[in-house]
């Protein structure tokens, strides 16, 4: 046994509400549990138990018995306990303490007093087993995010703990990223005895790997089977969703299980009415750009219309952004046409300065709650109406159409991290371009919100707009693009009509495209 | 079992004790050694030779100077900074960098509006640290480390020191936030002078000129002083008169929001968790 | 080379630059420090910061010239005489022209000179040493500010990153650019900065690093000690010429004080380092030579074996050019034989670049 706890309570310093409820979970020698359940419902304070940080470092009111490893995580010190439970954080970029790879290893080494002999040769060893050898003098900040993730894992290893915590560890990251640091973890607790504990939204990666799932929803806390998570969870992966609905059971967990399940159902898919897109809103002729004499976007041409969702596909540096800044004049020096719809037309945007073009056609980047900074949420939006010359009274119905009006009086700083970044799109598009060009927007995102994000472009391509979508989450591009263009070392592979991409013998298939043919997503199959 | 954490704070100077003994002591030592042009001058006479001798003594105070910043910043960082002050002070040390390399006309940056808000929020304490640690790192950074830096860490130091003692006043005496801006808008001005001031004395015992500016051992408490101050109208005055408007126009704009920005921080960084056990 | 070896090396170039007053010596020491300089390794600001500073020392040269042209100058080999006012008594009554002497002139361009000299000296540290390898020369004592220095200096591209897209982010929403932009440039970048400091510091605290026991309050004691006890010695050395022999004992008293606190530090540490730059045997040598050299340039000086001054108000003598002097002054080339013996591997580039030309593939 490595960790137990037994009805244990915990409220936030200044919260009412207790933020989880009579928690009795058990961890054991070589466990790899999964903890999932919606934004915001208590996974990330859970994990934080068992390596003392909650209370130590958040504060707050705490019951029951939490034994980790023979200690009392609440009274050890967090220095001793980062010893018995390691941790891995959600962002890579905010966990490096140091400047190189190596010395970011060694760093809880050197703060526990390892002798450099026995640092220097655990560090070689861990360099070997997660295959970061090659990378062990780069500089932190060279290295790509699923790189840096699985440095924070060895260096949250290094300290040989007998428990490893993981908050969110490949939301951040693209999907090859994703993939390398699942299968890094996936490889642990047969190999070391570690004991893992996942807090992850990507259930399709995990679900059918891990030994068990734990719920955690309004702070209570629910333990499964990944079989019983299948039926019980909110927030499955598609094939899950459908293999339930179907009422397989057991609920098929992966593609080839659905497939084996679904042997003999007649399975058809719903034909969707075919669109009809309006008038250009922003074309774009052979256009080139780049950093210097990196060339990042090459020839790029294509035409968004009235009433088309977008969804601009690839891989990290395959150009997404780059696109964008483009379009909306960031970058200087560009070669090749475009012409945005700011308000009477299509119009040549050369010459435009951006302010201009983004009247038109309005960009959200990545990150966008980085730039908040007024004391409330209406403030926020006031801000943007301000700048544009609109008229302040709009503020009300951009808050409305956002979803987001029980919120106005808040700080946005004081906002959970789904919230925020509501706000900041919100924040952004207050005035209402036609266009909307968003890189990103479901990067860390759960479920629900995914969801409502579909929900938001469809109605905004409904009422006569249009938009394009950079990103990497193909299960719910599929719930809202019409078209996907791909992009690939910055020139555009393709440029299809949704139904053909996220086919199954299309460039980017979808889980039900693989198990149903003719369909994309779970409410187009029919039985 | 219960546990319930109570807050304690980590931004006070030390109660009188020998933590406050010997942050007074070393400043002190500081002052003097900075000061050694000023404090020896009535003790011997000048001779024939002084061209030949006036500087050695510069150089041993002035590594004096460079030794007594690290006794002060090992004696204050020593088991005193949680991880919280330690990685706010880190990140706000490299914005405060940054601006530092960010020259706007005049010679002006935002480097003061930085050390001195943060000093006027979050205390003497981590003021003194700010000051003395950011300028630590934007001249390792630039490649700004001679001789002159320990002066300049002492300078900027006792300015994050005192905005930090401006704050605490404030705070006890309960100034309306437009007086509070005032004050600090005030303080920049200052400050920008009084840095200027200090960072000449360093090279000031090199010059060699006339009878009215340079500095000679033996002249005496108010002649230096009155060598020092046409050294300084007529070197740095004027440069340093434009980046104390600068200071002061900064602080009284941007003051007050990022003054409240800071402020919302303040309880997250400068606490510290203390578990207690409840009945 | 090691960090204190060009620590000494810099040391050295200053007891000398600023001991001699002779031109003669100091051409030589100049000769000296460019020779370096172009052997020395540079990382990737080396080349700006040794420019910076050797522009800044023409200037201080140049500067201390015009002083005293425009102030004037003791000395009896009058050039010329500037007319100009005087300002009035209350502000110090500085005089602004006046006679201006041959001495007067050389004086000010020898110290113009011995600083010229020096600031080329930290011009090639600065270039030499990265500043990770200067933190990981700090002495154990202040390991706690050197790691807040070093998570500056980890977070310092970051927060130029965000000032940039916050910048970026205000154009897309319309604002228009100019100062009047400032607060909402400069706020959320330092909430954004101060936010993802609480996540780093969260993450310090997971990986084990907690405020450490602190040292104990005895050897800060000793160590606060040696600041006073150095300061008396070096007054009372400099300025009470009967009371030397006390102020060699303070200063021995200073010095044993000193050298008692650092190893106390260095051994109450808690921590470990997973290795620290090996001081090899060329470089303890060139470390031994440069500090004897010092303490021979100093005392030797105070004792008249080496003759290292020149005094132009002495009716203008020409310099004389010694043996002992010159290689006094030719010894501050050792880095030279140093780096031409055993090159210095070019290290990894850790300097942070404070100007991203561009953004990386984004």
């Amino acid at each position: 046994m490595i960790a137990d706890l037994v009805a244990v309570n915990y409220t936030y310093p200044g919260a009412v509400d207790r933020a989880l409820t009579c928690v009795n979970l058990r961890v054991r020698e070589g466990d790899f549990t999964l903890v999932a359940g919606p934004s915001a419902g208590g996974k990330s304070t859970l994990v934080r138990l068992f390596n003392g940080l909650i209370p130590q470092f958040y504060g707050g009111k705490i019951g029951g018995s939490i034994v980790v490893s023979d200690h009392d995580p609440s009274r050890t010190p967090t220095r001793e306990m980062a010893a018995i439970a390691g941790m891995v954080f959600q962002e890579p970029e905010v966990q490096g303490v140091s400047d190189t790879v190596e010395d970011e290893i060694a760093f809880g080494m050197e703060q526990h007093a390892v002798p450099p002999r026995e640092m220097a040769a655990r560090l070689d060893e861990l360099l070997e087993r997660f295959g970061i050898a090659h990378l062990r003098a780069r500089r932190l900040r060279t290295l790509s995010g699923g790189e840096r993730q699985r440095v924070a894992i060895a260096a949250a290893l290094a300290l040989r703990p007998r428990l490893l915590l993981l908050d969110e560890p490949t939301s951040q990251l693209d999907p090859a990223g994703a993939e390398a640091v699942i299968n890094t973890l996936a490889s642990l607790p047969g190999t070391t005895g570690t004991a893992v504990l996942v807090v992850e939204h990507r259930l399709e990666r995990l679900l059918h790997r891990v030994g068990r799932v734990v719920e955690v929803a309004g702070g209570k806390v629910r333990e499964w089977t990944p079989r019983e998570a299948a039926l019980e969870l909110t927030a499955v992966p598609p094939v899950v969703e459908l293999g339930r609905r179907l009422g397989f059971v057991p609920p098929p967990l992966t593609i080839d299980e659905f497939r084996a399940a679904a042997l003999g159902r007649q399975l058809g898919a719903r034909a969707s009415e075919n669109l009809v897109a309006g008038d250009p809103v922003i074309k774009a002729d052979g256009l080139t750009a780049g950093y210097g004499d990196f060339v990042a976007l090459r020839d790029a041409s294509f035409t968004l219309h009235q009433g088309e969702v977008i969804a601009l596909v690839g891989a990290n540096g395959s150009g997404k952004s780059t696109l964008f800044r483009a379009i909306t004049g960031l970058l200087g020096r560009i070669s090749g046409t475009i012409a945005v719809d700011t308000g009477c037309g299509l119009t040549s945007a050369a010459g435009l300065p951006v302010q201009r073009r983004t009247a038109g056609a309005g960009l959200v980047p990545q990150n966008p709650s980085l730039a908040l900074f007024k004391d409330t949420v209406r403030d926020e939006v006031a801000e943007t109406l301000h700048l544009r010359r609109r008229p302040p009274e709009s503020v009300s119905a951009t808050l409305e159409a956002w979803d987001i009006s029980h919120l106005s009086g808040r700080n946005p700083r004081d906002l959970s991290v789904g919230q925020q970044q509501r706000v900041a799109i919100a924040a952004m598009l207050a005035h209402e371009p036609r266009a909307w060009l968003l890189d990103e927007p479901t990067r860390g995102a759960d479920a629900e919100a995914k969801t409502w994000l579909a929900a938001r472009l469809c109605a905004h391509a409904a009422g006569g707009g249009a938009a394009i979508v950079a990103t990497h989450d193909i299960e719910s591009a599929a719930l809202f693009a019409t078209r996907v263009i791909g992009l690939d070392g910055g020139e555009i592979v393709f440029d299809l009509p949704a139904r053909v991409a996220f086919a199954a013998d299309g460039p980017c298939p979808t889980q039900i495209a693989r198990v149903v043919a003719g369909a994309t997503v779970v409410s187009e199959v029919e039985w | 079992m219960a546990l319930e954490t109570a807050r304690r704070s980590t931004i006070a100077l030390p109660a009188i004790g020998w933590g406050w003994v010997s942050f007074v002591a070393l400043n002190l030592v500081g002052v003097v050694a900075y000061l050694h042009p000023f404090f020896f001058a009535e003790t011997s006479s000048p001779d024939d030779r002084w061209f030949e001798h006036s500087t050695d003594a510069p150089l041993i105070f002035g590594a004096l100077g460079a030794l007594c910043m690290l006794l002060v910043v090992a004696d204050m960082t020593n088991g005193r900074l949680n991880s919280k002050s330690l990685a706010a002070l880190g990140v706000l040390a490299a914005f405060a960098a940054v601006f530092r390399t960010i020259t706007l006309p005049a010679g002006a940056n935002l480097y003061w509006l930085l050390v001195i808000l943060g000093g006027f929020c979050f205390g003497p304490r981590l003021g003194f640290l700010l000051g003395a640690l950011s300028l630590f790192l934007s001249a390792i950074v630039t490649g700004g480390i001679g001789p002159w830096m320990p002066f300049q860490m002492f300078a900027s130091a006792w300015i994050g020191l005192g905005a930090g003692l401006l704050g605490v006043t404030a705070n006890a005496s309960r100034l309306p936030a437009p007086a509070r801006i005032a004050a600090l808008s005030g303080y920049g001005f200052v400050a920008a002078i009084a840095y200027g001031a200090i960072i000449n004395l360093w090279t000031w015992p090199f010059w060699t000129a006339g009878p009215d500016i340079s500095y000679a051992p033996g002249i005496g408490f108010t002649e230096a002083l009155r060598r020092y101050w046409n050294f300084y109208i007529f070197t740095s005055f004027g440069w340093d008169l434009l980046g104390a408007v600068f200071n002061a126009v900064t602080l009284a704009v941007i003051g007050r929001p990022l003054l409240s920005a800071l402020l919302r921080f303040h309880d997250r960084f400068t606490w510290e968790v203390e578990a207690r056990q409840s009945g | 080379m090691h960090t204190f070896a060009w620590l000494s090396w810099v040391a050295l170039v200053m007891a000398v630059a600023l001991s001699t007053t002779n031109p003669l010596y100091l051409v030589v020491v100049l000769l000296a420090v460019i020779l370096v300089a172009a052997l020395s390794p540079r990382g990737d600001h080396g080349l700006t910061s040794f420019r910076v500073l050797a522009t800044f020392g023409a200037g201080m040269l140049a500067i201390s010239v015009g002083i005293s042209v425009i102030n004037g100058s003791y000395g009896r080999h009058i050039l010329f005489t500037i007319p100009g006012p005087n300002f009035p008594d209350w502000l110090g009554g500085l005089a602004l022209g006046g006679p201006v002497s041959a001495e007067g002139l050389v004086a000010a361009g020898i110290r113009g000179f011995s600083i010229l000299c020096v600031l080329l000296a930290f011009g090639v540290f600065n270039g030499a040493v990265s500043p990770h390898r200067v933190l990981r020369a700090a002495p154990a004592a202040v390991f706690h500010a050197g790691l807040v220095v070093t998570v500056g200096l980890s977070l310092l591209p970051a927060s130029i990153d965000d000032v940039r897209r916050i910048r970026e982010m205000r154009t897309l929403r319309g604002a228009p650019g100019g100062m009047r932009q400032l607060p909402a440039l400069i706020v959320p970048a330092i909430i954004g900065g101060l936010e993802r400091s609480m996540r780093l510091a969260e993450a310090m605290e997971a990986r084990g690093y907690a405020s450490a026991p602190s040292t104990a309050r005895w050897p800060q004691a000793i160590g606060a000690l040696s600041a006073p006890l150095l300061m008396a010695a070096a007054g009372l050395w400099y300025y009470y010429d009967n009371l030397r022999p006390l102020a060699s004992v303070l200063a021995a008293a200073g010095a044993c004080a000193l050298a008692a606190w650092l190893l106390l530090a260095a051994r109450s540490r808690h921590t470990t380092r997973l290795r620290n730059e090996p001081l090899g045997a060329l470089d303890r040598a060139g470390i031994a030579f440069s500090l004897a050299l010092i303490m021979f340039t100093v005392a030797g000086k105070q004792a008249g074996w080496v003759e290292l001054g020149y005094n132009p108000f002495a009716n203008l003598p020409a310099p004389e050019f010694a043996l002992p002097g010159g290689l006094v002054a030719l010894a501050c080339a050792w880095p030279a034989l140093r780096l031409a013996l055993q090159p210095s591997k070019q290290e990894l580039m850790t300097t942070p670049s404070l100007y991203p030309a561009k953004v990386a593939r984004q």
